[in-house]
């Protein structure tokens, strides 16, 4: 009886095979796009996992100073009977990490696994050198200048692992990073403080970059869980008809003996092996999603945070396998109210699917009251929330309360309509659209939902960029940046330049930890062209001459706003030295604290500082011959000259590759409401003969017809772009002055498109006619014969 | 008023075509009212189909005033039941999205004859004047019959082709719905053409047409 019965169900599929590819094609995206983010999540916390766990950084306590650890500190320590291991940290040039440790002392740890036990490779390693590589760097990082590599796929990505003398040698230093304190020590030892004045470390003090990247993570999620929502639309919209085609097959098979709970596991069977052919097509194409955005996520993460992500995707198991339930979740959850309504469908109820519906009174009441209280609870957390998980619970909110409230406001703007509309059909497209709305509100819906993140995501990062760009223009205001490799060296410039040139400035800044996590202190010139230019969001008025004297120091926003921070207040920054806040800037895209100090005063407490950097003040036209004439004299390096040009347009780069990821989801989740529309206007077409019908057979020609539907279809679409933009608006703002002050610790001024709202519009008037297109055609070509069978009998 | 000769109709099927009317010709005149009776199948649809230019038959020829109506194209068929021939069906007749008023202009704002007060005229003898603003699922289908015909009549039409019009109906109802159809199309000077199983209701009718396999007998 089962399988016959299941035939008989089944069957619906054969005969509508374009149904069936919709509904398998819905899930597949929804899963694709769920997953696919989840996959890219968890290869760049495998990422992130691997630089934690490189050195022990995730688990031993460490030893560190502002400015370094010298090795005189080491040994002092070593010699007090100390088990502890240096470790040097840095970057060339080229992007290039490198992590220099000691192979005899440092910790066990898998990076290190191709030396255990192989003598040669050891001495080899600790004599003429070699640098320990992941397979992707070797691929990718040129090896001009460096030593050989050696493939080891347990260190990160974009990092090299040396031993600590070249390793110190290539970064140009005498300083160690840190020491590594291991995790058991001989009995016996003197305290550490009576040993040495570094300051120790434990592995939760250290803004690990996992924490530092988790919102970015949590942006990416919840753009994949919007998708998910929006391709669930497409899924719960295809079930729906297919149950609604099928309330005849039901009440037979009811009538012929088969239980109502028999016939609920039935079509739960038949929901589940469609979302598990769905779910592997998902899968692969989550797959191929998350391959194809990794390059783009991993430079954003190097962009935002400098976090090596490896640019290629491994698979697995556990993920494919929790991708399958996604599906299947994802099915029940869209075929959850089509179940529902099996279950309280009367044996008797008329077989005829109900073509459109007009929505109760009371239903559009409660649907109004839900939205009102959504928005409200977005208000409220917007203005009171005040944290990253408040901000997004707001965005949740916001968007949802939108969506449900929109088939609410598009009707309430239709009734209006139809005292404007002017002639029989005019009148019978404004009324015909009202009765459409709640067929259509879920398509109508997933587009609101695209076109508002689009504004929304599109306004924030225009906001910022622009921001950025003039931000650039008063960070950068030097014409030329030089970075020499010795001291020696950096006199020498200094000196040759000093005639030749306006102004050579110094560009100097020490590492230390402030308030338990990493900050950089840079040391400025008295100069104007710092106190003109430099972006300054609050200052004392006599900033930069207290700052010239050591009695004030500059902080960026993010480090104010972390720490709670405010003009007056006052920061260890060495021994003896603690000057008071004298002014706030903004700093955008530096995830860590920084502070900016007078040269002269940074220098005094760190006498051992190398300084080799400089900003060059000249006339910009003299800019190349300045560079011809240093590389000629000093034999500099391309990456040691830099002009202003170059380091904006370098800048610039990695800004828009920040946000290419952001593109290509937004791109994508517009891409599935556009598929939601056809869906639904396909599921419409093959249900709207009775509303067709009639009004040819009052003389209207099919083609008038079809451009009705087009018009409806545009006007639908063109009201939710008009309804979308203000609640993209209201998403921007929560992003700029919620979520980013959260995430990011800084806020940006809010810039408006206008220019791009239009585009979009563009955008979206034509998916929706294309969208339309199709059901349109196969409404239109349908013979009389099939129309004049509307009147004939009970369909 | 109508001339219909030799009118042939077949329709594809599995099992090749299928010859619905094989020959048929009817004449209608101006204000006479017509009943076509027949088997199921005997093709009194197809037949009423192809006066009211629903459809084309395959060969023979249809004139209406003396206009022939067989070879127009769709845009000129759209015309014909726009202003000229009106048609009421079994059941679904109504647009959906509009209210009953809305539903009676519709058809004489199509064609640019809205006459106001015989619409008002119109809605009062079929007693829907209380009902003007409800929407079709609103209605019953006595109710939805009777806004049917008000809307034929409204363009005051030379030929009402109704096809079993009251057949969804009982019997009270569908005697009430013929009254006012016969009602309506006296007074709108209109032919009548209906298609009926009911003989009770085809002896009201001025003569009586039987359609058997595709011919008239």
């Amino acid at each position: 009886m089962n399988r016959a019965a299941f035939q008989a169900l089944w069957s619906h599929w054969r005969r509508h095979p374009v149904q069936l590819a919709t509904l398998v094609l819905g899930l597949a995206l929804a899963t694709a796009l769920w997953s696919g983010v989840q996959a890219i999540n968890a290869e760049a916390r495998n990422s992130y996992d691997r630089a934690a766990a490189l050195m022990g950084q995730d688990s031993l306590d460490r030893l560190e100073a502002p400015g370094g650890v010298t090795p005189a500190q080491y040994v002092a320590l070593r010699r007090a009977g100390w088990d502890v291991s240096p470790v040097v940290e840095g970057r060339l040039a080229t992007g290039l990490g490198i992590v220099g440790v000691d192979p005899l002392t440092a910790p066990p740890q898998p990076a290190l696994s191709a030396l255990a036990g192989d003598t040669d490779a050891l001495s080899g390693f600790l004599g003429t050198g070699f640098l320990l590589v992941a397979p992707e760097t070797a691929a990718q990082v040129a090896q001009d200048g460096l030593p050989p590599f050696r493939i080891s796929p347990d260190v990160p990505a974009g990092t090299a692992l040396g031993d600590i003398g070249l390793a110190l040698r290539l970064l140009g230093t005498d300083r160690l990073s840190h020491l590594l304190i291991a995790a058991e020590q001989p009995m016996g030892l003197p305290p550490l403080s009576d040993v040495t004045d570094l300051r120790r470390v434990t592995p939760e003090d250290t803004s690990s970059l996992a924490q530092l990247t988790d919102s970015f993570h949590l942006n990416l999620t919840a753009f994949g869980l919007l998708s998910f929502a929006v391709g669930l639309f497409i899924v719960q919209s295809a079930i729906g008809l297919a149950f609604e085609q099928r309330r005849g097959a039901f009440r037979t098979l009811r009538a012929l003996g088969i239980s109502l709970n028999r016939l609920m596991g039935l079509l739960a069977l038949e929901l589940g092996a469609i979302a598990l052919i769905a779910g592997l097509a998902g899968i692969a194409l989550g797959y191929g999603i998350a391959a194809a955005l990794l390059p783009g996520v991993a430079g954003t993460l190097r962009g935002l945070y400098g976090a090596q992500v490896s640019g290629t995707l491994g698979f697995d198991p556990l993920w494919a396998a929790s991708a399958l339930g996604i599906a299947l979740l994802g099915a029940a959850v869209a075929g959850a109210q089509a179940l529902w309504r099996v279950a309280q469908m009367p044996l008797l109820a008329p077989a005829q699917p109900r073509a459109w519906a007009m929505a109760s009174g009371r239903a559009i009441r409660v649907q109004a009251m839900a939205a009102l209280g959504l928005l409200a609870v977005a208000a409220v957390l917007a203005i009171w929330g005040g944290s990253l998980l408040a901000g997004f619970a707001c965005l949740g909110a916001l968007l949802i309360g939108s969506a449900l409230a929109l088939p609410v406001v598009l009707l309430w703007l239709l009734r209006g309509g139809a005292r404007l509309a002017r002639g029989a059909m005019g009148e019978w497209l404004v009324a015909d659209a009202r009765q459409q709305v709640p067929a259509l509100s879920l398509a109508l819906m997933a587009l609101l939902l695209a076109l508002a993140a689009n504004v929304g995501v599109g306004t924030m990062v225009g906001s910022f960029r622009g921001t950025f760009v003039g931000w650039l223009d008063q960070r950068l205001a030097s014409e030329l940046y030089v970075t020499a490799r010795t001291e020696a060296e950096a006199a020498a410039v200094r000196d040759w330049l000093a005639p030749r040139s306006d102004a050579v400035l110094p560009i100097w800044s020490v590492a230390i930890t402030l308030r338990g996590a990493p900050a950089q202190v840079y040391g400025v010139a008295d100069h104007p062209t710092y106190r003109d230019n430099w972006p300054l969001l609050s200052a004392d008025p006599a900033a930069w001459d207290r700052l010239a004297t050591g009695d004030g120091v500059l902080v960026n926003e993010q480090m104010a706003r972390r720490d709670g921070l405010d003009l007056g207040d006052t920061l260890t920054l060495a021994e003896g030295w603690a000057p008071p806040v004298v002014g706030i800037y903004s700093d955008y895209g530096n995830p860590q604290a920084q502070l900016i100090a007078g040269t002269g005063p940074l220098a005094a407490r760190y006498p051992d500082q190398p300084r080799l950097r400089y900003a060059v003040r000249a006339d910009p036209s003299r800019v190349p011959a300045l560079i011809d004439d240093l590389r000629q004299r000093f034999d500099l390096p391309r990456d040691a000259l830099r002009d202003q040009a170059e380091v904006k347009a370098l800048s610039l780069r990695i800004f828009d590759q920040t946000f290419l990821v952001t593109g290509a989801l937004n791109v994508l989740t517009l891409g599935v409401a556009g598929f939601a529309m056809l869906t639904s206007l396909l599921t419409l077409s093959s249900l709207r003969l009775p509303q067709v019908a009639p009004v040819w057979a009052l003389g209207v020609t099919p083609g008038t017809i079809a451009l009705a539907e087009l018009a409806r279809t545009a006007l639908l679409a063109l009201l939710t772009w008009a309804l979308a933009v203000p609640v993209g608006l209201a998403l921007a703002w929560v992003l700029l002055a919620v979520v980013n002050v959260q995430a990011f610790g800084w806020r940006l001024p809010m810039m408006v498109f206008p220019g791009g709202w239009l585009w979009l519009g563009l955008w979206a008037l034509l998916a929706a006619l294309l969208a339309s297109a199709w059901p349109v055609w196969r409404l239109m070509s349908m013979p009389g014969g099939q129309l004049l069978r509307v009147f004939a009998n009970d369909r | 008023m109508l001339s219909a000769r030799n009118l042939f109709k077949s329709f594809a099927t599995s099992e090749g075509p299928l010859q619905v009317l094989r020959g048929v010709s009817v004449d209608v005149a101006a204000g006479e009212s017509v009943a076509l009776t027949g088997e199921s199948g005997s093709g009194k649809s197809t037949l009423l189909h192809l006066l009211g230019c629903l459809d084309t038959p395959e060969s023979g020829t249809i004139t209406l005033q003396g206009a022939p109506l067989h070879d127009l194209d769709e845009a000129g068929r759209a015309a014909i039941r726009r202003r000229h021939v009106s048609v009421i069906f079994q059941q679904l007749n109504l647009i959906p999205s509009l209210t009953v008023a809305q539903n009676l202009a519709f058809q004489a704002r199509l064609a640019g004859v809205l006459d106001p007060e015989w619409q008002d005229e119109i809605a009062a003898r079929l007693g829907l004047d209380t009902l003007l603003d409800r929407y079709p699922e609103q209605l019953s289908g006595g109710q939805q019959q009777r806004v049917a015909i008000g809307r034929s009549l409204a363009i005051r039409p030379e030929l009402v082709l109704a096809d079993e019009p009251t057949g969804n109906l009982d019997e009270t109802t569908a005697d009430n719905v013929m009254d006012l159809l016969l009602d309506g199309v006296g007074r709108s000077r209109s032919a009548l053409l209906m298609v009926t199983h009911s003989p009770r209701l085809a002896a009201r009718l001025n003569r009586v047409l039987h359609l058997r396999e595709g011919r008239l007998t």
